[in-house]
């Protein structure tokens, strides 16, 4: 066993060294190519920049033309096609900020955006990816028919020059009413697939007796072949619009990418059953005009054809089972005709790689600011505080209230820093659910006093205070307070111990046995499992409250907190007294989901079972009332009865958080919270990247 | 020894489908079961739409089989004889495969290849495991002989009591006070909080430089930076536990017939020590070594979720949370190879360090 | 064999801190509790809050101890046998007596008192050491903006949900304790079953136990753990019944090796001659035999269980409103990247000299069972 350092001993340092040396070269060698290539990307894109310039002077003057602009020969005025069309001078300049912002004295173009995720982003593919993550990245690298502006919540046109609503609802309600009047026959319903599906007998009977019993269902008229429209909406495109790498965009694309969503092979069965019950086709009338048809009217038609995502058919196409394999299975499929490409290219991104969108230097409109943008993803809450503070990030998007206190303690980063707090129209709400209808039977919240009552016993205020550290308002029902939807003459119900007391005892709930508990006439307590999801501190902090809030009045709860897939199947199957989530919100936000009674069972979303006919009837109305002032009286009625109804206790909306390097200028407050990252930009003495 | 190793091995076979199916089936019969409740939760939607989305996962995933059949078309995926797998890894009877590489299947929440997920999270936790496992058995080695040197005298008697408050420390307790203290901005800030790089790392060269003049400490310097707490956090409990077992190994072979033999030679205390009863004291080292690794993969668990790491356990509490199907029997089947290659792997070196074991 | 151990300072350390702990658990609602044990109202009457809300658990507990101390007291003077069926008994009686009998009021509003007090319908207060429940979150106070550093009314600070931290370790003890307890009991049965019938009839039955004991060495137990603690419902007992259905491998190997040399000795052999039945071979003979290494294991095996509640808890999977010590150690590091000192430190301190006091004893054990090592 003599251990000296001998000949072989040497020859495998020798070995090692020279490995290790070989790595050194290597890697100084692949560095100086990157260096090359980099210098030769550089100078395509330049190219790329400068042809880019030339098309949107050839399309400018197209349209010119077509616009009668220009009068080449004698007699010729605008083009026949645009007749019924919005007038494009009347739609707001979607370029108008960054028009205004160029012309700043410490204007500057270049640098980058750094933001961080909270969560790993699985899928940027558009349509497959589910989260919301995704969707981000996506606004800034596809773009749709037209957007909403920042400012004023109004439509501008993207792709779009501009559209026409076409109103058919006279031929379409005539045609309904004469199909509804029709009898449901027995050989229509054997052709149903849901008749298809039943494999037992028995199971098909009853789905014949069950069908004959509903009768003609209007979504199914609708379906039918030979069904007019009820609304029709045209977009007329723009000319010279090219996707990233080159091709023009055109009508065809809308209707391709309408064929993709709609294809039964793709992974995006939610978009599928939307656009299924709502569009009834996507056709190219010419190369740059296209319309959406409505199978019914819907408040919301024009923001559903108007936010359609545009994707490249060349790209994504053609719809082969192996290409539908690869859409499905890629990750980073990403293209389109947006101000920014994915930097490794349109299909190269793989989760757990920082997601780099550089500006398409082939943009038809006005390029943004920074050069790039990154999303990095860092899970951890402290992590990404820190990446902030060490300037590795510059943006912190949406912080908890407990990140922006934390922010706000720290002096020397706020003086290194700027920050929003706004409420925005699209932000949800908390709330509790209270179940009316449990195995079978009612429960105490069946009855609307006892619902009012606990509503009054919650302290609201209290709750918003502890856990939201004050950054929230008192909802009084499920619309924003920033939305036109929001009807402010209702107050929320007052925080009120005693006025509820009283409401529990008309309701028959008083103290009969001494036990502190109250009690029915039968004798049984009120008490009740109160249901949250396990996950994050939040609800573990607001639960508590309510309980010793509860308590007060004589209402015993338990707090019932259970891991995401249990909460989801006791939601799905209503097997809970009262539970807590919250809802998202849109600027205008449809609640039929949640409080229509034909969203009761089956694992629908208004799991508490809260019927109310006048209800139903208002939502309906509202869907399909197209004129917005019109159609905003409705909600505000919707408003007042779910107020005194009491479905939910409708707990809270917060506030928008955020916070962003000092170094971006143009970075202020907008409707939509903070202005979009597409339009900061940082004068060039302050550059960092 | 070939035929030893063939029959362990084939041992590992009924092991690993008693641990995947353990593992399984607790799942499936436990409330919540294995569904795709978890990934059809689809927010503010219709009912209908709902409806959709559930049916076409549970189509994609075939959740709506028999448990015993999920569980055989998962079997068959894995294994590496077996059938060719169809939509939602039905089993193709008619084409038999003699070779073919196993595949883990797609997870229902990252709706990723499970293979791809663990391409990506083991090598995270095999570093952690491998940076720890050398320093926590070197240092335990030095410290056990020198305890067994001074044995009964103050050192010993101190070493010993801090050793077994070593071990009782828990890993929570300490991660958290290492991460207060030593990471947080409101004490010593020498540290980062968790991860594994630091934001921009990526960008950095390899090695440490100097960038225009200003120092940069590179890729590996920085990946070293993240690593100390963690490893720390792994390692000091088994250091202190190896740490006794030496000591006791070696106090046992100093008093036994051959070292009385050596020294009646006349061979000096310091050869006896490291020529005679160092090899011989490694040797209930090697055995526990079996255990000790497995629990350092359990451990890193915590670890990964105490300093955000991305690594195994990490993943694996995801898609416990999530009751991913894919995952959970992943976690399942790649924690019980590891482990029972281990043990084999210390049985084999047993019978390396030992003459007198032969598994002939 | 006992006096031997406590002999040693480092097992009398740890068993007096121990004692502490488990007494601390047991006595819990009369060391913290915001119901006075005495208020005297306005109105001349007096009330005993703290009698009236004690729960059946709070009632058995302490009075299972106290049966248990007197047993092991009587030793002198009363048979073994005597002493411990008439302690499982006595004990059994005071379980069921206090389930049927003890109906404390479901509603409790902590503040009452402090509000009674302050506004002059109560005239005065006897109150416990610590005058604070563990989910007393102060109502009363909104003004407080938790969590508190320690000071004189709160010693060891308040948590983050607003509960007195030294109340909650108080109340944590006895979960501490009657999880490691249990648990580990749950594994010992387990595995002595097990590993006995492993042992005894080796051949096919060893094969199978030993796939099965592999199994579940395999993985990382703490793998397991997660997995099954994740997909049952949050509950002490359940938690309880997991932890000791995956810790039972080490058991079952030791039986199994001492079983082994034992059913080749001659007293086994010949109670298989008298023809006895198998359980009174394997439980009543072979048993008491390879009961010391068993035990030793056993006294690693509560501190270990303890760690993993606590570890669990600490993840998120433990019980929610109920106080423990890895529960609260999460809490000291916020989402904003807070540290609050007091709230890692505390309770982490509690958990590792419950733990060390366990080790110290069972490495006293050890010394004396196998005098060896």
């Amino acid at each position: 066993m003599e251990n000296r350092f001998g000949f072989k001993d040497f020859v495998l340092m020798v070995l090692l060294v020279a490995i290790l040396a070989s790595i050194w070269i290597a890697m100084k060698q692949f560095d100086r190519q990157h260096e090359t290539l980099r210098t030769v990307a550089e100078e395509v894109k330049q190219q790329a920049a400068a042809q880019a310039r030339l098309e949107r002077l050839l399309a400018q003057i197209d349209s010119k033309i077509e616009e009668g602009g220009f009068a080449i020969g004698a007699g010729q005025g605008r083009m026949p096609m645009l007749e019924g069309f919005v007038d494009p001078k009347e739609l707001p300049d979607p370029f108008e900020e960054l028009v205004r912002i160029k012309a700043e004295d410490d204007y500057a173009d270049g640098d980058w955006v750094v933001d961080a995720f909270s969560v790993n982003v699985a899928k940027i593919t558009p349509f497959i990816s589910r989260d919301f993550y995704g969707a981000v990245v996506q606004s800034y690298v596809v773009e749709s028919q037209a957007g909403r502006d920042p400012h004023n919540v109004q439509w501008s046109p993207q792709l779009a020059r501009t559209w026409k609503i076409q109103d058919n609802l006279g031929d379409w309600q005539a045609h309904v009413d004469a199909r509804m009047a029709v009898p449901l026959t027995e050989e229509e319903v054997l052709a149903e697939a849901g008749y298809e599906a039943a494999e037992k007998d028995e199971d098909r009977a009853a789905y014949l007796a069950k069908r004959l019993e509903e009768g003609r269902l209007l979504d199914d008229v609708v379906s039918e072949e030979d069904c007019p429209p009820a609304l029709v909406v045209t977009f007329n495109l723009r000319r010279g619009v090219t996707f990233s790498d080159g091709e023009p965009l055109t009508a065809n694309d809308v209707v391709f990418t309408y064929d993709l969503v709609m294809n039964p092979e793709i992974d995006s069965p939610i978009y599928r059953n939307e656009y299924g019950l709502k569009f009834k086709s996507v056709e190219a009338i010419d190369d740059f005009t296209v319309a959406f048809s409505f199978k019914k009217p819907f408040f919301d038609a024009f923001q559903e054809a108007a936010a359609f995502s545009v994707l490249p058919k060349h790209f994504y196409g053609p719809l082969t089972p192996e290409q539908i394999e690869r859409i499905n299975s890629l990750p980073g499929l990403l293209m389109g005709s947006g101000p920014y490409k994915v930097s490794y290219g349109p299909e190269d991104w793989v989760p757990g790689k920082e997601i780099v969108l550089e500006r398409n230097e082939r943009y038809w409109g006005e390029p943004s600011p920074a050069a790039r943008l990154v999303f990095k993803e860092i899970t951890s809450d402290v992590a990404r505080l820190t990446a902030f503070r060490n300037g590795d990030i510059d943006l912190f998007y949406r912080a908890v209230p407990e990140q922006y206190i934390e922010y706000l303690k720290d002096e020397e980063l706020v003086a290194r820093s700027q920050s929003v707090e706004a409420f925005r129209p699209n932000d949800g709400y908390g709330w509790i659910a209270w179940n009316q209808l449990k195995n079978g039977g009612p429960t105490p919240f069946a009855d609307k006093r006892v619902r009012q009552a606990m509503t009054m016993l919650i302290n609201r205020q209290q709750i918003i205070d502890v856990a939201l550290k004050g950054y929230g308002l008192i909802p009084s029902g499920p619309f924003n307070q920033q939305s036109p939807q929001y009807n402010h003459e209702i107050e929320p119900l007052p925080y009120d111990v005693e006025a509820a007391k009283t409401l529990l005892a008309e309701a028959g709930y008083i103290d009969r046995d001494g036990d502190g508990v109250v009690e029915s006439s039968d004798g049984k307590p009120l008490k009740f499992k109160h249901t949250i999801p396990s996950s994050g501190n939040f609800w573990h902090e607001v639960a508590p409250l309510i309980k010793d809030s509860l308590a007060e009045a004589g209402v015993l709860m338990e707090i019932d907190p259970l891991e995401w897939s249990v909460f989801s199947e006791k939601v799905r199957s209503s097997d809970f007294d009262a539970i807590s989530m919250a809802w998202g919100a849109n600027i205008e936000t449809d609640i039929h989901h949640a409080f229509h009674s034909s969203n009761i069972g089956n694992g629908a979303n208004n799991f508490p079972a809260y019927a109310n006919p006048e209800i139903d009837k208002l939502i309906e109305k509202a869907r399909v009332t197209l004129d917005e002032e019109e159609r905003m009286a409705i909600w505000h009625q919707v408003h007042a009865i779910l107020n005194e109804d009491q479905p939910y206790t409708f707990l809270y909306v917060r506030k928008f958080l955020t916070f962003g390097d000092s170094r971006f200028q143009n970075f202020h407050p907008t409707r939509m919270g903070v202005s979009d990252r597409s339009v900061w930009y940082v004068p060039s003495g302050l550059q960092k990247y | 020894m070939l035929s030893y190793l063939i029959r362990r091995l084939l041992l590992m076979i009924p092991t690993l489908i008693g641990v995947t199916a353990v593992v399984f089936f607790t799942m499936a019969l436990s409330p919540g079961g294995v569904g795709g409740s978890e990934a059809a939760a689809g927010g503010e939607l219709e009912g209908k739409s709902q409806q959709a989305q559930l049916e076409y996962i549970n189509e994609r995933y075939g959740l709506n089989e028999p448990l015993l059949v999920q569980y055989g078309r998962w079997l068959n995926r894995v294994s590496p004889v077996g059938f060719e797998s169809g939509q939602a890894g039905k089993v193709e009877w008619g084409s038999p495969r003699l070779l073919k590489w196993p595949d883990l299947g797609e997870s229902m929440s990252k709706r990723r290849p499970v293979t791809d997920l663990y391409r990506e999270a083991l090598p995270v936790t095999l570093l952690l495991n491998v940076l720890t496992s050398p320093i926590t058995f070197l240092l335990s080695i030095i410290a056990g002989i020198q305890m067994a040197r001074r044995r009964g005298g103050p050192v010993d008697l101190g070493l010993g009591t801090t050793f077994l408050g070593l071990w009782s420390m828990p890993q929570i307790w300490v991660g958290v006070l290492l991460i207060g203290y030593l990471a947080s901005n409101q004490y010593l800030q020498w540290f980062p909080t968790g991860g594994l790089s630091s934001t921009r790392a990526g960008e950095w060269p390899f090695l440490p430089s100097w960038i225009d003049g200003e120092f940069n400490r590179g890729w590996l310097l920085d990946r070293a930076w993240h690593l100390v707490l963690p490893v720390i956090c792994l390692a000091y409990a088994d250091f202190a536990f190896l740490s006794k077992l030496m000591r006791s190994s070696v106090l046992e072979n100093l008093s036994a017939d051959f070292v009385r033999t050596a020294r009646a030679k006349g061979l000096r205390e310091k050869v006896v020590l490291y020529q005679h009863v160092f090899r011989n004291s490694l040797l209930p080292l090697i055995t526990v070594s079996a255990g000790v690794i497995p629990a350092l993969i359990g451990g890193s668990v915590i670890i990964e979720q105490i300093f955000s790491i991305p690594g195994m356990g990490k993943l694996t509490i995801d898609g416990i949370f999530a009751r991913d199907r894919e995952l959970v029997l992943a976690g399942a089947l790649v924690s019980g190879v590891l482990g029972l290659v281990f043990i084999l792997i210390a049985d084999l070196a047993y019978a390396v360090a030992d003459p007198r074991v032969s598994y002939e | 064999m006992w006096r031997q151990v406590l002999a040693r300072h480092g097992a009398l350390v740890g068993v007096v801190w121990l004692a502490v702990v488990g007494l601390a658990g047991a006595f819990a609602p009369f060391i913290a509790n915001s119901h006075p044990l005495r208020i005297v109202m306005a109105d001349g009457t007096t009330r005993y809050p703290l009698l009236e809300n004690l729960t059946p658990a709070d009632v058995a507990i302490p009075l299972v101890l106290i049966v248990v101390l007197v047993a092991v007291v009587l030793r002198r003077w009363v048979s073994s046998k005597w002493r411990w069926g008439g302690c499982v008994g006595v004990s059994a009686v005071v379980i069921v007596c206090s389930i049927v009998f003890v109906n404390p009021p479901q509603i409790v509003v902590f503040a009452q008192y402090r509000q009674a007090l302050a506004d002059g319908s109560a005239v005065s207060a006897a109150y416990t050491v610590i005058p604070y429940s563990p989910s007393d979150r102060f109502r009363d106070k909104p003004e407080l903006k938790h969590p508190l550093p320690p000071d004189a009314t709160h010693w060891l600070g308040t948590s983050r949900r607003g509960a007195d931290l030294l109340s909650r370790m108080i109340h944590a003890s006895r979960i501490a304790m009657a999880v490691g307890f249990i648990a580990t009991g749950i594994s010992l049965i387990i595995g002595v079953i097990i590993g006995g019938l492993m042992g005894y009839f080796v051949g096919i039955v060893d094969l199978i136990g030993m796939r099965l004991v592999e199994v579940f060495s395999a993985i990382p137990v703490f793998f397991l753990l997660l997995t099954f603690v994740a997909f049952f419902p949050r509950n002490l007992y359940i938690m309880m019944v997991i932890i000791g259905c995956t810790g039972w491998v080490g058991y079952a190997r030791f039986v199994r090796a001492e079983f082994f040399k034992l059913r080749a000795m001659d007293f086994v052999q010949a109670g298989r001659a008298c023809g006895l039945p198998l359980w009174s071979i394997l439980f009543r003979h072979m048993l008491p035999n390879a009961v010391a290494p068993v035990l030793v294991a056993a006294s690693f095996g509560v501190p270990s269980a303890i760690l993993y509640e606590a570890t669990l808890s600490f993840l998120g999977l433990g019980l929610v409103d109920e106080p423990s010590w890895g529960q609260m150690l999460s809490q000291a590091t916020g989402a904003g990247g807070g540290f609050y000192w007091w709230i890692a430190a505390f309770p982490g301190f509690a958990i590792f000299l419950t733990v060390f006091g366990f080790n110290l004893f069972g490495e006293a054990l050890r010394d004396v069972v196998d005098p060896r090592s």
